[in-house]
Formats: C-alpha cells, structure tokens, sequence
C-alpha cells in the first residue's frame, strides 16, 4: 500500500522542492507508479509541471490544472483524475499551493482519501528565513491556522531552513531548532514529529552525524527547481 | 539582516519602507502577490490600500492621492500596464510624482503569463499621448529590485515624475535571499500639493490641461529641462565588458542573468565575451556604447522580445560596430547555451 502525502507550507517554503525530491527518493526506493499531483492553482511559477518530463523518467507523474500540463494556463480549474490513484493507495504527493489558500483544495480530496484508507501524512514545510515563519511561535502559529482550515490536520513538519545558494549548515540547524520548539507547541494536538529534513549534499556533509534531529533526511544535489541562471 | 522574499513581495516591503502610503492595483498574473502584499501591509504601515475597479481606477487613484502629496504605487502586469496609459500620461502632464510597477508578461494583447520583454518600446517611448518620458528602472535581482524601488521613490519626488520600474514575471516570483532596510531620506518641497491650504496659502491645482499654447509649451520645456538633468543624473549601467573582450552581450532584466551564464560558457569556449546591462532603460545609457575597448568587434542584443532595446543599442552604437540579436519570445526563455552559440556564430565567423 503507498502513502497519500499532502505537503503544505507558506509561500515560497520549499514545498514544491521537498515534493520532487520526496517523489525522487520514493521512486528509487519504492518504485513506481508515483503521481504529483500539483495543486497549486495560485502561482503559475515554480510549479512541479515544469519538470514533467524529467520526472517522467523516473516513472513519476505530474498531473495538474492545466491541459496538456501546460505552464502558461491560470485556469483555476483541476482535473481530479488523481483522485483515482488515492481510491488505489497509491503513493501520491499532494503540492498545494501556498499558504491558508492552498489548503481550499484538499476538501475535494476527503472522500478519495477516505476510500483509498491509505495512510495519510500531512506535512508542513518550514523555513526560519522566511519573514513569515521566522519564529518557532510564527510556524505554530502557521500550522494551527492550516489545521483550523483543514478536516485533517498536520501530522509532522519538514525542516527547510535554507538561503538559497548561500545556505550554510548554520541556516539549517537555527531553523531545526526553531522546527522542534513549534512542533512542542500548544494548539496543535500531539507534539508533532519532524518527519524530514531537506539539504544540499555538501551541507550535509558538513553537519556532524546525530545533529539532525529529524526521523528521515531529503538529500539533493542541486535545487530542481532552479535553472543554473536562477 | 538577511530575509528570504519574493521579487513581488520584496517590491511591496521595500516601497513600504520607503515610505509609501497609497497604494491602488488591479489583479492580474504574474503581479498578484503585490496587491495581496499590500491589502495586508500597508493599512498595518499606516496607509491606504483600495482593490480600484479596473487598471484604468487605479491609476487614476494613484493621481489623486499623489496630488495631496503621499508616495503612491500601483501595479500590473503588461496589458493592464497598456491601460494605464492614458492615466500615465496625466500624471506626467500634471508633473506628479508616482511608482509604477510593471511584473511584465508575454504579449501582444492578452498574450500568456510567461516572463517576456515585448513591453520595452511602450515603457521608454512614453507611452501614452503627448510629451513625455518616464524613468524606467529594470532590476536583475530580488535585492536590485529593493534598492531600485527606493530610488524610483526619489527620483519620482525629485524630479516630479511618473517612475516605471519593470520587473519580469520571473524576478517577481523568484525568492532570493536580500535586505530590505530604511535609506537616508532626501528632502523634497511639496509646497505644490492640494494637501488643504486654510487659507494659510494660495489655491494649488494640479492639473494637465492648458489651452494656451504658449502655456503649455513652457510646460513641456520646463518638464524636458527636467528630463535632461535625469538623463545627467540617474543614468544607470552594469557595464562588465573588459579590455580584450571581443563581443559584448547587451540584455536587462532577469534575462541578463541568463546572459551572465552564457559568458562564462563562452570562457569555457575560449571566447571572451562581456556583458552590457542597462538598470535605467530611460534614460538609456547610450554612452557605454561609445567607450567600448578597442577589442570588441561585435555587439549582441539578447531580449526576450522580437527585439525592442535592440533600436536603443543601434542608437548607441551609430553604425561604429556590427550589431546582432538573439531573442525569444511568448514566453518561451533562452537558456545560457542558446546565447553562448549565437556568440559564438558571430564571433567565429559566418553569422
């Protein structure tokens, strides 16, 4: 049986970069079928359709908003065909879009979610350098509204603390830090594991072994969804 | 200290900062994070933030609460910048300062929502009817884009001017890490304003229309003397062209970060290449193109466009040097390789 993993986070958190990555690790560790589904219907930009074809490759596929899975189509307006690959329990990655207003999406998935009975496991993707969730308080406070929008709430959260190309084991760590202070915090049931966390190889290298506090890692080479200009 | 943020929200924050306390905007892709931005912030920031009716609105909003003297700035995306024209050209008519940005999508007409620089020849020409000019600044960076909002801001107040700042769908999604803090503010008399006299002072207006003709005349040479102490004062050039470069690769924008690329590739090549790119695409930096080494013997334009900046750099250059271009367009983005072949045609002969 595969696993339904529904990936939240603020805008601009990474999510879209942990759901190919997670897809990748799955692929090579589970196998096939894996399906994105690629929810985001707010931001025509950074979305996990752009690398449909790489993804392909890997026995990966993306389904999302668009015909074709074009990148040039705004249209709020989703081809629930994935929905069938939830009823099979399949292994599917839901990418919402960012923020409170991604979550809209996820109530038309209740049902297939319910018929498929696979094990759920609804993550959070957190950056301390992110203005928004810059403070353990700030990312509790994040997950509590998404959970208050949400018949399900958030299982677990993924540290992705990072500054882009500049980020030193140092960003990961501080945003680590601020990760297990918010997931003890009040107001969102059990303590919440951190199920992930997400890092360039050579910073990873770079961190002693048991620093990292989370139950799995999410090791890239380069960023997927950066071309090398960006 | 260091945040991370998006082109879009960068823009509003540092606008923000600078001090703005209008803002009126319109949606459309790809600039909706900066009416969202803004409808939570700027109230927060002790300003004013309206969802207008229509591009046409706010602009037009933008003209009002510029008359009473505050820092405005609105926003679209390429078609709803073609509507604001009209209101555009009030607003220079009226000598009123304003920061107008531009998060530019692919065209003509409705076009697609893909990053595209066709909007190049509206954005420096004027644009709407009329006399007239408006600084234009195009930032290649989420930090550029920051320190460049802040001096649209005072070259709009100092000069009295509608001010553009274009910024492609791409930058304007892209996050990057950067610093948003407040500058030095300069000083400016806006003794001009409609900010309610109480009989303390004369009736101001602020107003475009005059039916003599020798009024308006002096209207429009006062505002072109202005225009060439900007051309004097506020031109801006990244110009990395080094002795013995043989081509120089002239692009703005996010897409100049393409070219960056596309030069070291042409290193690898073993051709030397440089790299020409205008921050202010009016005024343009026409002079860089007449102090260029001895070794450059080729000039390529790289646009997202059918080639716009094209015309500026065969301007600048006056027939001195040959000089080519290598463009994409409807949203589709030269990679790195595709700019480093085309110089590399040019410069090994046969193109």
């Amino acid at each position: 049986m595969g696993r339904i993993y529904i990936v939240s986070g603020f805008y601009g958190s990474g999510k879209t970069e942990f759901c190919v990555n997670l897809a990748m690790k799955l692929a090579k560790t589970q196998g096939g079928p894996i399906t994105i589904a690629d929810l985001d219907v707010i931001n025509p930009y950074f979305r996990s359709r752009e690398k449909k074809t790489q993804l392909a490759a890997h026995g990966i596929e993306v389904m999302g908003n668009a015909l074709e899975n074009s990148m040039g189509q705004d249209l709020p307006a989703v081809s629930f065909a994935f929905t069938s690959r939830i009823v099979r329990a399949q292994n599917v990655i839901l990418d919402l879009a960012g923020g409170e207003a991604g979550i809209k999406l996820l109530a038309l998935c209740y049902r297939a979610i319910e018929a498929g009975a696979a094990p759920v496991e609804f993550l959070c993707v957190v950056n301390l350098f992110r203005p928004e969730t810059n403070s353990a308080a700030k990312m509790a406070e994040f997950v509590r509204k998404i959970n208050g929008m949400s018949k399900l709430a958030v299982t677990g959260l993924v540290n992705n603390g990072h500054m882009l190309h500049d980020t030193t084991a140092a960003h990961v760590l501080a945003s680590q830090q601020a990760a297990l202070e918010a997931a003890k915090m009040p107001g969102l049931g059990a303590a919440l594991p951190l199920r992930y966390t997400m890092l360039r190889r050579d910073i990873y290298e770079g961190i002693a072994p048991g620093e990292i506090k989370s139950q799995e890692v999410l090791v890239f080479e380069k960023l997927a969804m950066r071309e090398s200009w960006q | 200290m260091k945040i991370l943020m998006k082109g879009n929200e960068a823009i509003c924050e540092a606008a923000i900062v600078a001090g703005c306390k209008a803002f009126f905007g319109y949606p459309i892709t790809p600039q909706n994070e900066i009416p969202e931005y803004m409808s939570l912030n700027m109230v927060k920031a002790g300003g004013a933030f309206v969802q207008a009716e229509s591009e046409i609105g706010a602009i037009n909003m933008c003209y009002g609460a510029s008359a009473s003297g505050v820092r405005v700035m609105t926003s679209s995306s390429s078609p709803g910048i073609a509507l604001k024209q009209e209101g555009m050209s009030y607003l220079a008519g009226a000598n009123l300062p304003c920061v107008i940005v531009n998060v530019s999508r692919s065209g003509p007409g409705l076009g697609g929502i893909l990053p595209a620089q066709g909007d190049y020849f509206q954005m420096t020409r004027g644009g709407g009817n009329g006399d007239y000019y408006t600084p234009v600044y195009a930032p290649f960076s989420v930090q550029e884009a920051i320190d460049l909002i802040f001096k649209a801001f005072d070259v709009a107040d100092l000069y009295r001017t509608p001010v553009q700042m274009v910024a492609d769908g791409m930058l304007g999604q892209m996050m990057e890490p950067c610093v948003i803090e407040p500058r030095a503010a300069i000083n400016v008399d806006k003794s001009w304003a409609t900010d309610g006299n109480s009989g303390k002072r004369p009736r101001n207006i602020v107003n475009s229309l005059n039916l003599s003709a020798e009024g308006l005349e002096q209207m429009n040479k006062e505002r072109f003397a202005r225009y060439q102490e900007i051309k004097k004062n506020e031109t801006m050039v990244d110009n990395r062209v080094k002795d013995g470069d043989e081509i120089a690769i002239v692009a703005y924008g996010a897409p100049s970060r393409v070219a960056v690329n596309a030069v070291d590739e042409l290193a690898a090549r073993g051709i030397k290449a440089g790299l020409i790119r205008p921050i202010t695409l009016w005024p343009y930096p026409y002079d860089v193109f007449q102090n260029l080494p001895s070794s450059v013997k080729n000039i390529l334009v790289c646009e997202l466009s059918m080639g716009q900046m094209l015309d500026d750099v065969k301007i600048g250059v006056a027939g001195r040097l040959p000089v080519h271009f290598y463009g994409r367009c409807g949203g589709a983005i030269f990679e790195p390789a595709e700019i480093a072949d085309a110089a590399e045609k040019i410069v090994r002969g046969g193109a």
